[in-house]
């Protein structure tokens, strides 16, 4: 019996001792904020399009540490899956085809003769890449627009284009050599391969 | 005798010399286009200084250097410039680029040239001066602005002239060294003398005795002058002309990690260079021709040509009777680093050494390659010392932080792993496309942070303007209020000056309408094309809306349905009225389009039957045909003028 | 002092922790995905491993063995542990957030890692002194140390190699770690202890 009781005052004595040392710690080594949303918001490509679903990149990133899916932005593609992925050591998965479908980058276009300088594109821009003013001539500054597309919409006479960007010799870079090797198909795929 | 080094690696490829550097350099006559590339060599594109039909003479500029980092271009002949359009440009992308293309007049009469009278006595800056305006660069394929490249701070203790030319099949330096080696030395002493009398070594290969006895003759002439030019053979491997290899094989040093030779007291020049840079300070020349190799199994007359820069290939290929039948593959540069064409109008540039017209198997054909069996063959024979397997392996994944680590920047793209590379996997395409996705990799996340400043300033302004105007509004509040009062206790009868205030609108308003002024018919016309667009862009929206709404099933359905029956009805009245005004004032802008057109096509047409004049059997048949055009265009011009002055006559009558 | 030596290489080596006792394979294989969450957590396990050995031992020589309550050990190490981890977490969140975020639910799986409690109750079994108790707590860590990082190397190029489809992922990783552990029994009959 009083082996019993001894025991019971053993233990409840090191769970005292330690929850009040874990305690103290909990104060000490407080952590404020999440440096990591930091991280993540740097990786993101901050054209704050919204088409992952949320007002911007910011939001998005404090998501992502809060535990939603990484594949929700389209203008970021797979490498940004990919950095992702790296910085979260979590599995790569597709885009998400419901945010959209990763497309070429394109560049705003004003085409000048319709516009009627009604500002609304501007008010709509989030890196302010539209130089003009009220009932003076709109035009997009090329080397600020990230392609978002948010300008297209609030226009009232349809006037904006979003054009591809032309290739020239200094941006065309080498595409990734083909790879012909059986080991590089999944198994489900081409069952031309014969090869075990 | 100068103590030589080894590089690590390094491969033995077929030599394959002695098809093109039995014979003497041939003089290749002037061919009847040249087309000069604005962007020729490394840095930004040059900017053009004449204009479509300007007569220019050989040595004339015709595009000056941009910026620091750029070159001029000179008109390698006289004639006419007929254009200043795209062409193929020599890049292994065959994209084209901006281009002056020259119709030369056979003349060839040169600019008046200024030589050096007192070259020893020109400062360094004077020299560099004159190697800028003849517009001179690399000519051993990298098209490095010289001027830039000899414009250093740092003290340079060695000047190392790169006659290796290490690469199989070139001969252009074998044969330019053989025959001008006295003008090569005299360059070489006006390099020294820009860059402060360093000593020099010439590192060429053991594979061309002639050269260098050639050039150990030309320094036995006048031997005090030269006592500080070295000939230095070195064995040879591939490849020991690269720049980085170079300077290992003869100072021991190698240049550091994403540095430069200069960084450690070494500039290096190719022999051509120095060349060049003898005719343009002895001779005043400009840099406006070159030689090149024509070699491979389809080349008749396979040897070295002193071809004009801007030369079209199939001109250079017709001189040297290549047979393009038998051609399987067209490359420019040499089987190692030189890159396939498919466009025989591709133009010859500054730094284009060779054109290899293989025939038949001469070069191996592109075939799929095996998996990597991991033997390690790459490795031994990388000249960079770097770890070419995996480099692969982080490439093919696209790990690319990983590549970087690496050193993947430290890889010359010599192609020696390739070469040996026993399951024939195209390894420098793989590190190609790394170095192109880490390079958009870097660029794109310097634009996303450049992005992310100015979303983050946007969203400050906002914020500001408003808490601004909240400010504002607040003060102006507490004003009005209080002159309210004042006035109120001052005039209890007044009556409510709000209402006094909209009264007086409204009045403005109808005097407004009555009074309106007649507008211009510009005005008139640009509103309602406004109106117009406006009412069919937000018919369009609504549409899409509604589309969406049907998709989904959404509860909206009804009254979207509803909206875009009433918008239809607006926009069809907006599209009529303004149809309806461009009848009144016999508008057309849909003819107008098409008569544009039509004079656009007989113009073309014109410019094309011209084109093909110069080239004809019957010049009669088609100097009939071009009449009927110009008739034709004619007609089409007065149609359209017809049609452009209605609208002033319906006005005035 | 030879003693001491001997204890070090029988548990990184010879009795290697995970390939040969086949102890803590959870975090082996979960967290070797990557060479620098590797390091991380190894780090993270020598704190652990060498603190709680030590914390244990003392519980027991000082807490239980007085008192007759031997048979608490093994409830009485959990507590230890459990304290001794999740302190370690509550360090490593502060200093480096990120390599917590990426350890993630594995930091706080050391309390539950047989290692570790492994550890603690062979401490009691070869009734190893104080000095003894912590250098085989230390030694056990550097095995696992050892062991992960060089796991986690290779898994890295095994990631980018052409593997077979049926074989990608976790197969060639248990493949391979088989295989190591093959290679480390060859160290058995080194030391006898």
């Amino acid at each position: 019996m009083q082996t019993l009781y001894l025991a019971i005052v053993i233990l409840a004595l090191l769970a005292i001792v330690f929850g009040a040392i874990l305690g103290f710690a909990a104060i000490r080594f407080k952590v404020d904020g999440d440096p990591i949303v930091d991280q993540i918001d740097n990786l993101l490509p901050q054209t704050q399009c919204g088409q992952c679903g949320h007002p911007g990149c910011r939001p998005y990133a404090e998501a992502i540490a809060n535990g939603e899916a990484i594949n929700h932005c389209p203008p970021g593609g797979e490498t940004t899956i990919k950095a992702l992925a790296d910085l979260l050591d979590v599995e790569v998965i597709p885009l998400d085809a419901e945010h959209g479908t990763e497309a070429i980058r394109t560049i705003a276009y004003i085409r000048e003769d319709e516009c009627i300088g009604c500002t609304k594109c501007i008010q709509a821009c989030p890196v302010d890449a539209i130089l003009g003013a009220a009932k003076q001539m709109h035009t997009v500054i090329i080397d600020e627009c990230t392609g978002c597309d948010l300008c297209v919409e609030p226009c009232p006479v349809d006037c904006i284009d979003m054009i591809p960007i032309d290739v020239t010799p200094v941006s065309w870079h080498w595409q990734q050599p083909e790879q012909l090797i059986a080991t590089s198909s999944l198994p489900h795929s081409h069952g031309e391969s014969d090869h075990a | 005798m100068h103590k030589i080094w080894n590089f690590h690696g390094g491969v033995h490829p077929n030599e394959n010399k002695t098809q093109s550097n039995q014979l003497p350099i041939v003089v290749m006559p002037t061919p009847k286009q040249l087309v000069l590339p604005l962007s020729q060599h490394i840095g930004k594109a040059a900017k053009a200084i004449v204009e479509r039909g300007d007569y220019v003479l050989k040595g004339q500029l015709i595009a000056s250097a941009q910026g620091f980092v750029s070159a001029n271009i000179h008109a390698p002949s006289s004639g006419y410039v007929s254009a200043l359009v795209e062409r193929t440009l020599p890049h292994q992308s065959a994209l084209s680029g901006p281009c002056i293309v020259i119709d030369t007049d056979g003349k060839d009469q040169w600019v008046e040239l200024n030589p050096a009278t007192n070259p020893e006595s020109l400062s360094k800056q004077e020299l560099l001066n004159l190697v800028h305006a003849a517009g001179i660069t690399g000519m051993g394929g990298a098209s490095f602005p010289s001027a830039v490249k000899l414009q250093l701070k740092s003290d340079i203790h060695t000047l190392i002239i790169n006659a290796a030319e290490c690469e199989p099949y070139i001969t252009a330096d074998d044969r330019l060294m053989r025959e001008y080696a006295d003008q090569i030395i005299a360059g070489i002493r006006l390099l020294q003398q820009l860059l402060g009398q360093p000593q020099c070594l010439i590192g060429i290969e053991d594979n061309k005795p002639e050269a260098i006895a050639a050039l150990r003759l030309a320094l036995s002439h006048n031997m005090d002058q030269h006592t500080n030019i070295e000939v230095c053979v070195i064995p040879t491997k591939y490849p020991s002309g690269g720049e980085k290899q170079l300077v290992e094989i003869l100072t021991g040093h190698q240049v550091p990690h994403g540095g430069i030779p200069a960084n450690i007291g070494i500039v290096c020049q190719n022999v051509g260079t120095a060349k060049a840079i003898f005719d343009a300070i002895i001779k005043g020349q400009p840099l406006i021709k070159r030689i090149t190799t024509v070699t491979g199994k389809a080349a008749a007359n396979a040897g070295n040509y002193e071809v004009l820069i801007g030369t079209q290939v199939e001109d250079l290929l017709a001189f040297a009777k290549v047979d393009l039948t038998r051609t399987s593959r067209l490359v420019m540069g040499g089987p190692m680093m030189g890159f396939t064409i498919q466009d025989t109008q591709t133009p010859l540039v500054k730094g284009t050494n060779c054109i290899l017209a293989a025939a038949d198997l001469e070069l191996a054909p592109v075939a799929d390659h095996h998996a990597c069996i991991r033997c390690g063959q790459c490795e031994v024979a990388c000249p960079a010392d770097l770890l070419p397997q995996q480099l692969f392996w982080f490439a093919k994944a696209e790990e690319f932080e990983k590549a970087q680590d690496h050193n993947l920047s430290d890889c010359i793209e010599c192609g020696a792993c390739a070469w040996v590379c026993p399951s024939q996997i195209p390894l420098v395409q793989y590190y190609r496309y790394a170095k192109g996705r880490v390079k958009s990799i870097n660029s794109e996340a310097r634009l996303a942070e450049l992005a992310r400043q100015r979303f983050e300033t946007r969203e400050q302004r906002l914020v500001d303007e408003k808490s601004a105007k909240e400010e504002k509004r607040k003060i102006r509040a507490v004003a009005a209020a209080a002159a309210q009062a004042a006035k109120r206790a001052a005039n209890p009868t007044e009556e409510d000056p709000i209402a006094a205030a909209l009264a007086r609108v409204n009045k403005q308003k109808q005097e407004q309408q009555t009074a309106a002024a007649p507008k211009s018919p510009e005005e008139a016309y640009k509103e309602l094309k406004t109106a117009a667009a406006i009412t069919r862009t937000k018919l369009k929206k609504t549409s899409t809306a509604l589309a969406n709404a049907k998709a989904k099933d959404h509860e909206l359905e009804a009254s979207l349905q509803q909206t875009v029956d009433q918008l239809t009805v607006k926009a069809e009245a907006a599209l009529a009225e303004l149809k309806a005004y461009e009848a009144k004032l016999g508008l057309d802008p849909e003819k107008e389009k098409t008569l544009l057109v039509a004079v656009a096509k007989t113009n073309a047409a014109i410019r094309k039957l011209e084109k093909t004049l110069a080239t004809a059997e019957d010049p009669q048949a088609l100097e009939k045909d071009i009449t009927e055009a110009k008739a034709a265009h004619q007609i089409a011009t007065q149609s359209l003028a017809d049609h452009q002055a209605k609208p002033a006559s319906a006005q005035e009558s | 002092m030879v003693d001491y030596l001997l204890i070090l290489v029988s548990t990184v080596l010879v009795n290697n922790f995970v390939l040969v006792q086949f102890l803590g394979l959870c975090p082996f294989m979960g967290v070797s995905s990557r060479l620098e969450t590797a390091m991380g957590m190894s780090l993270a396990t020598t704190f652990v491993l060498t603190l709680a050995s030590l914390c244990s031992y003392l519980t027991y020589t000082y807490l239980l063995e007085p008192f007759g309550l031997e048979f608490l050990q093994t409830i009485s190490f959990i507590l230890v542990i459990a304290f001794v981890v999740q302190f370690t977490e509550m360090v490593v969140h502060k200093t480096s957030p990120l390599l917590h975020k990426v350890l993630g639910i594995f930091l706080p799986l050391i309390t539950t890692n047989c290692a570790v409690l492994g550890v603690a109750l062979l401490n009691i079994k070869k009734a190893n002194g104080f000095i003894e108790s912590i250098l085989y707590g230390f030694g056990a860590a550097v095995g696992f140390s050892l062991v992960l990082i060089l796991f986690a190397a290779m898994r890295e190029r095994i990631t980018v190699a052409d593997v077979p489809a049926p074989f990608k992922g976790a197969a060639i990783a248990m493949m391979s770690a088989g295989i190591m552990s093959l290679a480390f029994m060859g160290f058995t009959g080194l030391v006898a202890i």
